[in-house]
């Protein structure tokens, strides 16, 4: 899935390895850590700051919606940042293809704060869960 | 885009132990940049064949990349990888 995204906010997947009893997925080394660390770090973040990093991410979900592909865990430990604070979006390791046409998606995965109510509720969900993260991650 | 810089060894305290090396993949094991309920994250270095750079004397290398390293189980994947 990672090798068909190409995106300047979307980490860069360079290759896959595998010994006898792991899986070696092999990325770009995001410098500037996450977005969670940097929120521990700084308490809060400027509107100026936040604006920025919510349009980088905005476009990296447009790109997913784009490819028919929801995240699932879109969380501010999941939002890399390079070291001149560029965002990157990471860890697919929820991602699922989504299309409306195949019917809605319903397994109960992600991190509980950043969930939809519908999928808490346990109700079938569609990409627009996503949007809700991302929502709540902005907030 | 990655950083291409030489690797620091020495940040690594020459710990021959904690570098683990899987196909073109060097991993340094004692790096860790990130722990999750089904994976590990560490820092690495990728062997990056296709590129190759000149070497003092004449000649080329292969290029390295310092890059992070995303390790999972097989047995997870198993365990978890048809319920997703």
């Amino acid at each position: 899935m990672l090798s068909r995204l190409k995106h300047k906010n979307i980490v860069e997947f360079i290759d896959h390895v595998s010994s006898k009893k792991s899986y070696y997925f092999v990325f770009e080394l995001c410098k500037g850590g996450d977005l969670r660390s940097l929120l521990q770090q700084k308490g809060r973040l400027t509107e100026d700051e936040a604006q920025r990093i919510f349009k980088q991410l905005a476009d990296a979900l447009c790109v997913l919606n784009m490819q028919d592909i929801v995240h699932r865990d879109l969380k501010p430990a999941n939002i890399l940042l390079t070291a001149d604070g560029q965002v990157k979006l990471a860890d697919f390791g929820l991602a699922k293809f989504f299309h409306p046409k195949d019917g809605l998606l319903e397994s109960k995965v992600g991190t509980p704060y950043y969930l939809a109510p519908e999928i808490l509720e346990g109700s079938l969900y569609d990409s627009k869960a996503d949007l809700w993260s991302v929502g709540i991650i902005l907030f | 885009m990655l950083d291409d810089a030489p690797l620091d060894m020495t940040r690594h305290g020459g710990m021959e132990s904690s570098v683990k090396q899987i196909g073109k993949v060097k991993i340094f094991t004692n790096k860790l940049l990130g722990q999750g309920a089904t994976a590990i994250v560490y820092e690495g270095e990728y062997t990056c064949d296709s590129t190759r750079v000149n070497v003092s004397g004449g000649g080329t290398k292969p290029k390295k990349l310092r890059v992070a390293v995303k390790c999972i189980s097989k047995q997870k994947v198993d365990e978890y990888g048809p319920k997703f």
